[in-house]
Order: C-alpha cells, then structure tokens, then sequence
C-alpha cells in the first residue's frame, strides 16, 4: 500500500474488475481512475502484493459474487477490513459488488457508516432498489451523491403516446440535451439513439410498458446515443415500470448512466486479452515446439489476424547484411515476398545499425515519412504502405525482423500492436535459441552416438583380435594388477586367466629374471612410465620361453592414467638364433682380424709396389727411382738391407745402389769379379725368377761370395733378377735387386720375393724408359740442331696458325725473337692480298685435298718492309689420321727475286739502248730509200751520217753487251802472262794520243817497271776505258795523269777497303765482294800493282761513285750519245779486275777531277 | 683546216732530226722540237701545239713526269700527247694502258707510215 487510505467504496463487476471507486482511495496511489476501471480489484496498489493476500481478495470475490456478502480482514501492514456484498438483478443474477473498506478502526468505522446513510437512502427510493440492498447502499452515499449527478433519469407513460413526465437534470450528463430541451421535444430523445440499438432499446421498453413485474425485468439496457454535439456515447438504462394510479397507465421510469468509458475499457482490456492469448500462444507454442519453421510460421499467420493487416514476414539477416524471407504470410491478392534475398544497399547504410540497437521502426505511411526516395522505391516495391519493424535479436545481434506489412492503405499503429510485435520478437528470440540449442544438442547426441557405436566396434574388435592373436596380450589396472591376458598369453605363461589376474603372472617369471621383471614393473608403475623389456617365461611343465614385453599407458580423455595394455611377443626362436648368431660372429671376427692382418701386409707391398710403379712413370731420373726402389723395398720388408747390384760383365759386377741399416756395412761401389757370379746362376736369373736364399753360407750358386756375406752379416736373402730384352730378343739380366736379412736367419716368405721381383720388372721398365728416353733426347738434339741451323726458316704451326716453334733462320727473316714470334700468328705475317689464298691452301691441306703446299709472296718483317719468300707447308697427322699440326719451311726469295729483276730491267734497258741507234739507222735509211729525200741533197747527207754515227753506236754496243755478258758469265778465259806494267800503260796511251790530241789534252805518265802476272789485253782495255773516259770528260787543255805503282799489299788496308766497298755496294754485289776480301786476304803478303788515271773534269757526284760501276748507270744518260759511251764500259772494267784478283775504284771531287784507281796482284795465285 | 703544228721532244737528237724529216715531208705539218722534258713543258705551254710527240727516257725529266705536268696546265690538259718510246716491253706497255695518252708509237718506227699511223691516232684524216 502506497498511502494510509482512510476508506475505500467501491463498485466490482462480478469478475472483480473495477467499475467504480472513490476519489479518495485513488488519491492514496498515482493511478487515475481511468486506468483503475477495468483492472482486477486485488491487482490494485493498495496493499502489498503478496501471493496470500490476492489470493485471500480473489475467494473473497468469489465468494461473493455467489450472492453471498463476505467481509475479511487484509493482514497488511495495518490490518484492513472490507465488506464484499453482491448487488443482485431482477433476474436473479450476479452483477455488481459493492466494496467497502476501512482500516481496522471501530469508531471511525462507525462514524463513515452513519454519515453516508442518509444520503444512500434518498438515492435507493430514487432508483427503486429493494429495501435489503438499500441499507448497504445508502451508506454510500457520497458516491451516490456525485454519481446522481451523472445519471440521467427519465420517466414516461408507457402507453402509445409514449409522453415523457420527467427527465432529471442529470439527463444533461448522459445524453447531452438538458432536461428541458428533451422534455420539449418529445420526440428527440428516441430519435438520438443509435439506429442499430433502436430494437435493442425498444423491445424492453415495450414490455416495460406493458408489465410491472420485476421478475421478467430486461436489466439494464445497452446503447449507442447521438448527443448534441454529434458525438457517439455508450448508455446503459435501466427500466422498471409502475402502474400510474392516475391514468391507469404505466409509468416508466428509466435510469441512464453514461458507459463510453467502460466500455472504452472493455474494448482495450478486450485487445489486452487478445494480445496476452496471442504472446501466451506463441509462448506456449515455443515451448512445446522446437520446430523453428513451425514457430514461425504460426507467429507470422498469428500476428496477421490480430493486426488485421496484409502481410508480416521474418526476414533474416546474412553475414554481409543480405537478407531473405525466410516466413511469410501474406492475406489474398497482395504478392509473396516468401524466400526473397532483399539486398537494398540503402537500406543496410541507413536501418541497420539503428536495428541492431533494438530500435523499432514504424512507418503509418510511406509517402509522409520523409523516406529516401530509394527506401520507399524499395517498400513500394513489395506493395507496402505502412509498416512495423521490430528487430530480432541474438545474444545482442541482429538475427533478424519482424516486420508487419499495411498494403491496403496507410495506418496508424498502435502503441499496443508495437508491443506485441516486441514481445513476439522476444519470443522468436527464445525460439531460435532454443532451436540453435536444440540443434546443437541434436548433433552432439548424434555425434555421441556414433563414437559409443564406434567404441563398441572396436571393443568387439579388440576382443577378436586379442582372443586370435599370435602375440601375448594383457591390460592392467593403473596400479599394476593384471585385469586381463588373451589366451595367447595364458599359453606362453601356462596359466589361465584367473591364475594370471592381479600378480599371478609373475609366478610364470623364470626365477633367475622374476626379481629383475617385477623391480622393472614396479618401478615403471610408480613413474608411469611405458615399459620394454625381455624376460623368460618358465611354464609349470618346465618349458622356458623368451618374450619381449611392452607395455604402456592409456589414459582416459581428461589424461587420467586408466592402467597398461601391453604385448609379450614370443621370441625365443629369435634368442637361439642370436646366440648361434653371436658364436659365429666371434668366430668370424678371429677370422677377419687374422684376414685384414694379411690384406694390411699385402696393401703395404702392393703401396710399396705402386709406389714404385708411380716413380718409374712419372719420373724419368733412372738414379732417382733406384734410390727409391732400395729405400721403399727395405723398409716395407722391414729388411736390413737391400741393394741393387749391376752385372758390368757376364758375372762380374757392382753394388750400385744401397738402403742399410746404420748398424750394418755399407756394400755401396763393392765391385765383385765375374768367378763370383756361376752361368747356371745367370741362366736361371734370365727367366725372372726371385731366389729365396735361406742361408747364404751354403749357397751353391754363390760359394764365393760366403765370406763377404759374412763380413756384411748377411744371414738370408732375397734375390731378384732386373731383366731388359736383348735386340735379338733374348733376355739379358741387367742386375739384381737384392734383400738382406742381417739381424736373424729371416724366413722370407715367397709373397715377398714376389714383391721384390715386381719392383725388379718395375726396375726393368725403368731402366728401358731411361735408355729410350736418351735415345730419344739425343734424336731429339739431332732434330733441334737440323732444325735450328737450317738455312731456310723453320717453324711448327698450331692448326690455326700460331707458331709452336721457330728456328733461328725465320727469326732473322722476319726480324723477330724466338719468344716475339710465337706470339704472332702467321696471318698476321702474310701480306693482306695472300691471306684468302692462304686460307683456302691450308684448308685444302687439312681437308687432304692436296698432300703439300708450296706459295710464293711477300711476308711482312717486323721493321713493315716485306721478303719475298717460297714457303712449303705440310701437315703432320696423328695415328687417326686427324691433323695434328704444320710443318712450314719458308725460303727467302727477296734477293734472287731482286735478282731477277734487275735481269729483267737490264733487258728492258737493253733493249731500249739498242733501239734508240736502230730507230735513227731506221729512220733515216727508210726516209733515203723511199727517195723522198732525193730532192734534199741536205737532207739526204745528214741522213746518211745520221745511219753511220748510229750504227757504229749499234756495233760498239753489240760489243760490249756480248764482252759483259762474257766476262759475268766466266765464259772470257784470261790469257795470263808475266806483262810489264809500264808497258801495259805506254800501249795503253800510244792508241788514246791522238784522241787526246784531238782533244787537246795532254797525257801524263809515271810508271813503275814490274811484270805483272795479267791478261795484258784486258787491262789495256781497261786503260784505255778510263783514259778514253778521262778524255771524253775533260775540258780541252787540260791533263790527265796516269800512274802505275807497286805497293805493298797491306792486310789492314785491303779489309778496311773492303769494308768500306761492303757499305757502299749493293746486297747483290756482296758476293762479289766477298770474293775480292778473300783475294786481297790471300796477297796481304804480297804485292800489288796500283794503277790511277786522273782527269781535271767536273767530277762526279759521291752518290754516284759507286753506281757508274753498274751497267747502263752513266752520271748523265746523255753521255752516252754526246761521249759516244755505251754506259757499259766501267761494267766490263770491274769484271776484268775482279777477275784478276784486284779491285777498282773512284774517288772525286766535284768540280777539280775525279781518280779512278785498280789494282792487281803482282801474281796470281 | 690549218696546218698542224707537232712539238716533238726526244733528247736522241738524231731520232729528233729523222722524226721531223718523215713529219714535215710525209705529214706536210710545222714540227717543233724539243731536247729535253723541261724544254718540251716549256714550249708545250708556249707553243701550245696540236699533238705532241713525247719520248720517255730522257735524263731531265722523264716522259711520264712531265705528261703529268701538261695535264695539270690548262693550256696543256687536252693537247693529245702520244709516246714515242725505245722501252716497248711487253712490261713497259701495259703501264702506257693508264696513261691519259692518244697511243704509244715504239721504235723503231716504220718512217714512210709515221705521219699517216700519227694522223690516224689522232683522227686528222
């Protein structure tokens, strides 16, 4: 109870729902009457809500609404007492409770009752209630008081006329015309009522008009009413009637009271009950359902007939915001939604997170909302005109909508139907839980279903396989007690399963393993640890039997230990094999030992041997490998001495190579002479056979040699024969190598007179390669020597040209070292023009289209100036016939080729020197013998002088072209003679006087008188050139001076002559030279004659001192034809002198003279 | 047509002698003569005659040098020169095939057909 309420009045319908109440009780809570009315009398706040105390008003009601008046007392806070009664109708039927209440005080009590009596009884003679009813009535009498005010009441003649006598004033309240406007209108009132209630009020009125018993009354009547205002009120009339004394008609009196709000309240205590069924169904529904689809299908048909509306659906979300219908249900003629996927990006950015948060959305129409547009092209879409969202949510998510559609016209929804569709989304909340749960729990059970089954199979299995096994098989408690073995088991143990459980099996342990097994057990029990091990079984019929046991944990799935399983697996078999196994390991462990021994000793022999065999290979050092042999052999036969001893002779011989040990004599250079060495010795060495000699003492084939042996110490020996092949191929026994066993009488085993006779034959390949290999290096310096002193250049060529080797000749030729001219490539040697040529010869040669190659051209020497060479190239092939590389010989041309072409321009020049007289001679005989020129007797006398100079010019030329060529070719044979010099110079001048006379030139002789071992018309001839020179080249009056001298032949002088000739003539005169150094040499001792002719000309240029001596090389060409020369006189001067041995020369100074000087040995040789 | 002018040089002044006779008298043409290259260049320029008849050897100046010289001149470029050379090899004439010559005449020559052989190089008939 909220406040102390000091009365409580009260009008219940029989139900115990409120109708009416006193102000004053309301004040004491914050409820208003309106919200009283309707509601249940014991929900009401005025005492605490205890189960008890409801449930004491509602047997009270009950009670009382029986037609019993019932009084009680509440047991609240303060003690309150309250009297039910009931207010009968005509009929006898419950209708009404009156309540009336106080706290639990008397005089108040009192004080209340007596005041409202009064007031109560007025109001019962007023409404014609019956006495008994009144007395409790009117002591309600401020409630009546105001509720007169609020009841109209009229009365009227029940007969045809229907005149109304009276309507109270509180008639103005109910219907809403005054009580003077109804009266004045008669028929106003009846025409206001609603005209479907018009029977529902007529008929009763009717019969009130005509009966005044109270037995058949109607009971209050019902009804709608048009008040002034034009508004609609729900009136409830009661009719009684009574005779009219004054007319004999029947007064009908009826009383109204105004019932809109009650029934307003019915009508909403009416949805409230609706709506509570509705949530209570659907309720229920989930709980006894746990079909989802079900649920949902009957909230959606559900909340469609209670909204009256056009569709409602669920629609569920999807993890990216999509949705479907996933139920629907939607009233005839509207189209389905039902498993649509609604995907309206506007509507995921703008509703969701609103949805999301719980928020409802209602929408009474879309037009006016204010809606993006694209949201209402989205609802208009599915027809709808107004709607209620009401999120679903999930542990806090958004599952999903409830959603009611208005498709007929907008609507506006009321605050109730929001609610309902909010507590059904709680509902459907629960559902889906509980189906998710329910799934869930359905799976798992599945789940659990078939692990027990798989778990039953296997166990089956288990026990199959244990029973079958060829395998012991146990499982233990986790304390170690046996619970189970298979008869396999029980077999090997020869216990059965009852004698096995707990300990029992350990009985079966062989005594000499059971303390070791049950430790081992123990121990691994206590540790939980798995356990291997072998052990014996020893079964009660004395058989004993090998197993190997193992044994591990299994544990429960929270990883409790629930004991062991394990295997003991026969393997006795195995344990026998092993033993016999282990024997003959040992055994053949003795026997490897014993064999590797052996292999270790032959390895070493056979390094030893190798060793040996490596040095002969790779070395070719004879002395070096002999050292080797001794030192190795010794040591590997850990002999005291080993020495290799040379057979000089047949049997003689010398120890020339030696190992020994420090404490021994030292054999080394011990020669022994040939009685030492028997032929029946020799013979038998010459088949290669070791000798194995066990006491050198009583050696047959060695008698001799039993004292040195025993000056040396030698007590046993190996001998092995060094074998070469004679040419003949008989075999020759080069010497021995041979092994002394100094410090006891060795038994020498025969595998190492082997390996001394193997390092023998070693020895013997040695010694051949050594001797071939000095064969070959002196063939080799035979070759090197041929090829290095070769006149023609030499080389060996790689297959694409890079010189290999050269030989010293094609160093010079081509102006490069040794180590420069391998790094050239012939190519690059060959003038440019050949190398195709040269390309494409070498190609030919390695192709073997041609056996050889001969080609003439020009190389390229270093200094850029090129020799003309003939090079000779051949391929040297391998054994395949595969090329391997060339071999060039190349001979140097240039001089022979200068040679020749100096022929070839003597000819050219010869040939133009005797043209030139024949064209004149030609020309002007052919002009004389045409007779043109007869006319021109001139002419003609020139022409003919012309013919005669020319000709004589063509004669002397002839002549000496014929006399050089003579002289050049040794074909003049000298007439030598013992000639006086003096003489030789006077017939000299005696054929020049004239000429010179004619010249005016004086001659000037000095001569030595000495005979002289000459041909003195050859050098009356060269006299006379030089003087006929000297006068051809001299100025009239002037002298020319010849001398004849005897001199001494000086060596120093002639060689520094000739030397200075050397550097002046010419590469092609060096023969020549040559020639004459040597003559001079041998007359250094003599003496000579030196003959001079000197004029006082002009002189001649020094570059050209030399060169006038050659043919054809006048110092003016015009000479020639103005002198009368030939150009070949000082040519044929030469040969004559150098054929006799001397030499000739000029020297001049231009402008004073010019001295040409020869000179001749006194006598040749 | 006026009379053709030759300038002959050869330093064989007797082939000169002979090789102007055949010309005047065969060819009827003035033949100018010349003993050495050097006088030859010179009156070539002077002269600046018809054709030239040009020996080889001569100790000056060779033939082939001053066929050289007349060709850089452009008084002398085009006068038509034709050798008259001893030096008739087989070797010798294959160097006349690059000269800028008219022909080569070898001596010795035929004299009564040296005029006609000339003007027939020459295209004078």
């Amino acid at each position: 109870m909220t406040r102390q309420i000091s009365e409580l009045i009260g009008l219940l319908k029989s139900d115990g729902t409120l109708l009416e109440v006193n102000q004053s009780a309301l004040d004491s809570t914050d409820i208003r009457k309106i919200d009283a009315v309707g509601r249940f009398f014991w929900e009401m706040p005025w005492w605490n809500y205890s189960p008890e105390i409801q449930d004491q008003l509602k047997k009270a009601i009950a009670q009382a609404a029986k037609g019993e008046s019932v009084q009680c007392e509440i047991a609240d806070v303060d003690s309150f007492q309250l009297l039910i009664k009931p207010i009968q109708e005509e009929a006898g039927q419950m209708r009404f409770l009156m309540i009336e209440g106080r706290p639990n005080d008397r005089k108040r009590k009192k004080h209340i009752v007596n005041g409202t009596r009064d007031a109560l009884v007025q109001n019962e003679q007023e409404l014609g209630q019956e006495p008994g009813m009144i007395g409790s009535i009117a002591q309600l009498k401020d409630i009546f008081n105001s509720a007169i005010a609020n009841i109209g009441s009229f009365r009227v003649f029940a007969n045809g006329d229907r005149e109304y006598l009276f309507f109270s004033p509180g008639s103005e309240k109910v219907f809403g015309y005054s009580a003077q406007e109804l009266m004045a209108d008669q028929s106003l009132w009846m025409s206001r009522v609603h005209p479907e209630d018009m029977e529902t009020i007529m008929m009763p009125l009717v019969k009130r008009f005509f009966t005044d018993s109270l037995g058949d009354s109607p009971g209050p009547i019902e009804y709608r009413f048009y008040r002034k205002d034009g508004s609609v009120r729900w009136v409830s009339s009661l009719y009684t009637s009574q005779p009219d004394s004054a007319s004999d008609s029947r007064i009908v009196t009826v009383v109204s009271i105004d019932i809109t709000e009650q029934k307003q309240a019915e009508a909403a205590l009416q949805n409230q009950l609706m709506h509570e069924q509705l949530v209570t169904e659907i309720s229920q529904y989930i709980r006894q359902s746990l079909n989802l689809k079900e649920v949902l299908r009957r909230t959606v048909e559900r909340v469609r007939e209670y909204l009256q509306t056009d569709r409602v659906i669920i629609f569920r979300f999807e993890p990216d915001w999509q949705g479907i219908t996933v139920m629907e249900s939607v009233g005839p003629g509207w189209m389905s939604i039902q498993s649509r996927t609604i995907d309206d990006p506007c509507f995921r950015e703008r509703y969701i997170e609103p949805y999301r948060k719980g928020r409802v959305s209602t929408l009474s129409d879309i037009h006016t909302a204010g809606l993006e547009a694209c949201y209402v092209e989205l609802l208009e879409g599915m027809q709808i005109k107004a709607n209620i969202v009401v999120p679903i949510l999930q542990d806090k998510q958004l599952w999903g909508l409830l959603i009611a559609h208005h498709c007929t016209a907008p609507r506006q929804w009321q605050a109730e139907e929001i609610k309902l569709l909010q507590q059904l989304s709680n509902q459907l909340s629960i559902a889906i839980q509980q189906s998710e749960l329910y799934q869930q729990i359905h799976y798992e059970l599945l789940e659990r279903r078939q692990i027990q089954t798989a778990l039953q199979e296997s166990e089956a299995r288990f026990r199959s396989l244990s029973d079958s096994a060829p395998v012991g098989i146990f499982q233990t408690n986790a304390d170690g007690t046996c619970s189970y073995v298979n008869p396999h088991l029980q077999a090997l143990t020869g216990l059965n399963l009852e004698e096995c459980l707990g300990y029992g099996w350990a009985q079966a342990i062989h005594p000499e393993d059971r303390e070791a097994v049950m430790a081992d057990w123990q121990s691994a029990v206590q540790n939980k640890l798995n356990l291997r091990k072998e052990f014996r079984f020893l079964t009660s019929q004395g058989n004993v039997c090998w197993v190997f046991t193992y044994a591990e944990i299994i544990r429960s799935p929270m990883g409790e230990i629930l004991g062991y399983v394990g295997t003991s697996q026969d393997i006795t078999q195995r344990k026998l094999t092993e033993a016999t196994l282990q024997q003959l390991n040992q055994e053949l462990e003795l026997k490897v030992q014993q064999r590797t021994a052996k292999l270790e000793q032959l390895l070493e022999q056979e390094r030893v041997l190798g060793a040996v065999t490596q040095h002969v290979r790779r070395s070719l050092d004879l002395d070096e490998i002999l050292n080797a042999a001794v030192t190795e052999v010794r040591q590997v036969l850990q002999a005291d001495r080993a020495i290799i001893f040379r057979l000089t002779s047949e049997g003689a011989g010398v120890v020339i190579k030696e190992s020994v040990l420090p404490e021994y004599p030292v054999t080394l250079e011990m020669r022994f002479p040939d009685e030492c060495f028997p032929a029946e010795c020799y013979e038998y060495y010459q088949h290669g056979s070791p000798r194995i000699v066990l006491d050198v003492v009583v050696d047959e084939w060695a008698e001799c040699l039993a004292q040195f042996m025993e000056n040396v110490g030698v007590k046993t020996k190996i001998v092995a024969p060094i074998v070469q092949t004679g040419e003949d191929g008989s075999p020759i026994v080069w010497g021995l190598l041979i092994v002394h066993s100094c410090a006891y009488h060795r038994e020498w085993l025969h595998s190492e007179a082997e390996l001394v006779q193997q390092i023998s034959n070693q020895l013997a390949i040695a010694i051949k390669q050594s001797e071939l290999h000095q064969q070959l290096q002196s063939s080799e310096t035979r070759l090197r020597n041929a090829f290095d002193s070769a006149v023609n250049g030499m080389a060996m060529l790689t297959l694409d040209g890079h010189f290999m080797r050269v030989n010293p000749a094609l160093c010079q030729l081509l102006g490069y070292s040794d180590s420069e001219l391998l790094q050239v490539p012939i190519q690059s040697v060959i003038q440019p023009e050949d190398l195709n040529l040269y390309r494409d010869n070498v190609e030919d040669l390695k192709e073997g289209r041609i056996p050889n190659l001969q080609l003439e051209g020009a190389l390229l020497h270093k200094i850029g100036e090129f020799r003309w060479v003939i090079s000779s190239i051949s391929l040297v092939r391998d054994y395949r016939g595969e090329p391997l590389y060339f071999v060039v010989q190349i001979q140097d041309m240039t001089e022979r080729r200068a040679l020749e072409q100096m022929k070839s321009e003597f000819i050219s020049i010869v040939s133009h020197e005797l043209r030139t007289p024949l064209t004149s001679i030609r020309g002007s005989l052919g002009l004389l013998a045409s007779g043109l020129l007869d006319s021109q007797p001139d002419t003609t006398k020139q022409m003919i002088e012309i013919a005669s100079i020319e000709s004589e010019r063509l004669v002397r030329l002839v002549n000496d072209i014929l006399d050089l060529e003579r002289l050049e070719n040794k074909k003049v044979t000298l007439n030598y003679q013992w000639y006086s010099a003096e003489e030789l110079v006077q017939q000299a001048i005696e054929s020049m006087r004239s000429v010179a006379s004619e010249n005016d030139i004086r001659l000037n002789v000095v001569t030595a008188d000495k005979q002289i071992w000459i041909d003195p018309d050859r050098i009356i001839q060269i006299l006379v050139n030089l003087i006929s020179n000297a006068i051809k080249f001299s100025e009239p009056s002037s002298t020319i001076c010849i001398k004849a001298a005897c001199i001494e032949a000086q060596a120093q002088d002639a060689r520094t002559i000739s030397q200075a000739e050397r550097q002046k003539l010419g590469q092609a005169k060096e023969e020549d030279q040559q020639q004459a150094e040597s003559r001079a040499d041998e007359d250094s001792t003599g003496l000579q004659m030196l003959f001079q002719v000197t004029d006082q000309g002009k002189g001649i240029p020094a570059d050209k001192l030399e060169i006038i001596f050659d043919r054809f090389q006048q110092v003016n060409a015009s000479d020639s034809r103005d002198k009368g020369g030939t150009g070949l006189g000082l040519s044929i001067c030469r040969n004559i002198v150098q054929q006799h041995g001397g030499r000739i020369w000029a020297e001049s100074i231009l402008g004073q003279g010019s001295t040409f000087y020869f000179t001749l040995p006194i006598a040749s040789r | 047509m006026s009379q053709k002018h030759i300038l002959l040089i050869d330093d064989e002044k007797h082939i000169s002698t002979v090789v102007k006779t055949c010309l005047v008298t065969l060819g009827g043409w003035v033949v100018l003569t010349a003993d050495s290259g050097k006088e030859g260049l010179l009156k070539a320029r002077q002269e600046q005659p018809d054709a030239i008849l040009l020996d080889i050897m001569m100790p000056d100046m060779n033939g082939i040098t001053l066929l050289q010289e007349l060709r850089k001149e452009p008084k002398t470029q085009n006068i038509p020169v034709l050798l008259l050379t001893a030096k008739a090899q087989m070797s010798d004439r294959d160097e006349y095939t690059h000269l800028d010559i008219a022909g080569v005449i070898t001596k010795p020559f035929e004299p009564l057909k040296l005029a006609e052989q000339i003007a027939e190089v020459l295209g004078w008939r």
